[in-house]
């Protein structure tokens, strides 16, 4: 369980504080909603109160009132309610939901799929999934709408769900066919199977040609050492291939942001390489040596490789 | 140097990249705890706390299946539902305002707005242009298309306007004029009717025009009297060009009345040419019968000095375009300095009002 706002004066009384917050803020939530269809307070406390502590206290059980108050009032009032109406079996409300969304539905549904039968596929079982094919032990569908907090727009929760049971769908298919190659499913595949087989042999040849193999392996460890943000961004942009701009998208940043966030990250790694090395008993010397040469190497097998890599694909998509 | 070192940083990330994408699959395919749909909805948007928004991200750096779906879904919303692809999906819910402010987000204006101001600039340009190209229209309609008055142009009329020298007005300006007509001689005494053939040709020196405009009451700069320094300013130059045909058209007038009335009048002296005591030029009297009709005198005499009106300018008669020309402020230093040593020219400038070229110790000065 949580532990409430100890140390914040407006959460030491426990659960008694939040639950009070949270009725004030579902009935602020209640009345800013343009169509609560028949939702009352009594459903949506709990749905919020899940809310506030998963995206909130859990992280920060030190919470302010004044933050979880703000927390509740930035959620989704329409979509929470439309959301908790269809969970709760109101017809107008999946009517609404339908009506207002199948067409994102199909669009994410064909972005996961190369085909428009296994996008219509996956857009029919999303409605499926929603509904709660199979039933809890209340007696009650078990939905996926139960998992909506309304913290995000609800058209970006759909387009979530689509993803993931595209995901879903396409690991079921790979086990039983036991391919890797799906053109179902090709965004995650295919490419980049056909540049990583490629990449891994170079590479390793690479990295058994270079005195600075052991660079490599204080680079790795360096790594690790890096913030959770900047081995996001090094993650997304070395080893998804992302470009700035998308990975600016990603984290919420602008280009000219992430590129001078990278910058920091190659100085930082720097630094973090060579204490790692100083402490294996290297020299300066001896560090900016194995640095030239890896630098001069990688940059001629790099265009080695960029050619190799050319021809495999052409192979492959021949 | 540092830059080298960050190349080398790179290149070596690249391959540590391409060497890890199998076992980060792998990694993946054996997870079981991934984000839920939720979750990663909430973290493409943006929409969580800042806490638990870093648990996350600690989360998406490992997990590469969760990571490719939060980049999905972060393009889908950056996006605004446009799949590549596929047909453009309507968002529910949007107003006209919140897609105003879609517009008017700083994501948006970073690119608009250069272009905005780029089109600005470009667009003042293109005006300023225009403008500038029809000014010189202007300047040129009498030229191509003259108004013939008396063997005389509204055309040159306004030419000699602007030409302060007269040694070189015939030269510059009627040129043309040259080519049909006899002698410049010839030209300059065509303005003159019959009755003014008896008298003698005045004094090259003297030659001016006979319709010089009353000078500016703000003192505004006038044409320069050298040909060359007609350059100098080319929008003074059209303003004057302007008057001066428009003065010129008034001055036809009054020569058609005064050719009718002179066979029958013999020719009065005038109220300046007795002012002078019958010392005037055959230029002169042109400005004098300019006067009855402008109310201005053409030619004045301050501290000794007689200066003759040329344009919107005051010129000494001893004045010769062969002469150095120093121009000077009125109130600069460089006045002051000159009215101390020269006092008269201080009397000068304080009775006539505009530009002045006064001669003094074989050196013009222009004053503005």
């Amino acid at each position: 369980m949580v532990a409430y706002g100890f140390g914040d004066p407006l959460l030491t009384s426990g659960n008694a504080q939040i639950d009070r917050i949270v009725a004030e803020g579902a009935r602020r939530l209640l009345a800013r909603a343009a169509e609560s269809y028949a939702v009352n307070l009594e459903i949506l406390l709990p749905r919020i109160r899940s809310a506030v502590e998963k995206y909130l206290l859990k992280a920060n059980p030190g919470a302010s009132e004044k933050e979880v108050v703000g927390f509740i009032d930035e959620l989704q009032a329409d979509d929470l309610c439309l959301i908790v109406a269809c969970e709760q079996g109101n017809q107008n409300a999946w009517n609404d939901l339908v009506a207002r969304f199948s067409a994102t539905v199909r669009s994410a549904a064909r972005s996961s799929s190369s085909n428009e039968d296994a996008a219509e596929d996956i857009s029919q079982s999303i409605w499926a999934e929603l509904y709660g094919l199979r039933t809890r032990a209340d007696g009650k569908p078990a939905s996926k709408l139960a998992y909506y907090s309304g913290r995000g727009s609800l058209a970006g929760w759909l387009r979530a769900v689509v993803a993931q049971l595209a995901v879903d769908q396409h690991r079921k298919q790979s086990r039983m066919v036991q391919t890797e190659q799906d053109e179902d499913f090709d965004r995650f595949s295919t490419q980049e199977r056909v540049h990583a087989t490629a990449s891994v042999h170079l590479e390793q040849s690479i990295a058994n040609k270079f005195v600075g193999a052991e660079l490599q392996k204080a680079l790795a460890k360096s790594f690790e050492g890096l913030p959770d943000e900047d081995r996001l961004l090094v993650k997304l942009y070395y080893f998804d291939g992302l470009k700035l701009r998308e990975v600016g998208s990603v984290l919420g940043v602008h280009e000219a942001t992430a590129s001078r966030r990278l910058t920091k990250i190659h100085s930082e790694l720097r630094k973090k390489v060579e204490g790692v090395l100083f402490e294996q008993g290297w020299g300066r010397a001896e560090i900016d040596r194995a640095f030239t040469e890896v630098g001069i190497d990688l940059e001629t097998d790099i265009e080695t490789l960029v050619t190799t890599e050319a021809a495999v694909e052409d192979k492959a998509g021949k | 140097m540092k830059e080298y070192k960050d190349k080398e940083i790179d290149l070596m990330l690249r391959s540590l990249g391409r060497q890890g994408q199998d076992p980060s699959i792998q990694e993946a395919e054996d997870r079981t705890s991934h984000l839920d749909a939720d979750e990663l909805s909430s973290y493409a948007e943006g929409a969580l706390p800042l806490a638990t928004r870093n648990l996350y991200t600690a989360h998406l750096a490992d997990c590469v299946t969760c990571r490719k779906l939060v980049t999905q879904l972060s393009f889908s919303a950056g996006g605004a539902t446009t799949i590549a692809g596929q047909p453009k999906v309507s968002e529910p819910g949007k107003s006209f305002w919140q897609q105003v402010a879609v517009l008017l987000s700083p994501r948006v204006l970073r690119y608009t707005l250069p272009v905005l101001a780029l089109l600005a600039v470009v667009t003042i340009s293109f005006v300023a242009l225009r403008q500038s190209g029809d000014s010189d229209l202007v300047a040129l309609g009498p030229r191509t298309v003259p108004v013939i008055t008396n063997e005389r142009t509204i055309d040159e009329s306004a030419s000699e306007a602007l030409t302060s020298d007269p040694g070189t007005k015939v030269e510059a300006v009627e040129t043309p004029k040259e080519q049909r007509t006899a002698s410049p001689k010839t030209v300059a005494s065509k303005p003159v009717d019959s009755a003014k053939d008896a008298q003698s040709p005045p004094p090259a020196d003297s030659q001016q025009p006979a319709y010089a405009p009353e000078p500016v009451a703000t003192a505004a700069p006038t044409a320069p009297s050298k040909r060359d320094e007609r350059n100098e300013d080319l929008a003074q130059k059209e303003e004057l060009r302007r008057d001066s045909v428009r003065d010129s058209e008034t001055e036809t007038v009054r020569r058609r009345e005064v050719t009718q009335r002179r066979p029958s009048s013999p020719r009065s002296p005038s109220v300046g040419e007795s002012a002078r005591g019958g010392r005037v030029t055959e230029a002169d009297q042109s400005s004098v019968e300019t006067n009855k009709t402008q109310g201005a005198p053409a030619t004045r005499t301050v501290a000794g000095t007689r200066f003759h009106r040329q344009g919107n300018a005051w010129v000494d008669a001893a004045y010769q375009p062969s002469m150095p020309v120093v121009n000077v402020q009125r109130g600069s230093e460089q006045f002051r300095a000159l009215v101390a040593d020269e006092p008269r020219i201080r009397t000068i400038a304080a009775e006539l009002e505009g530009e002045v070229v006064v001669v003094s110790q074989k050196k013009a000065y222009r004053i503005r």
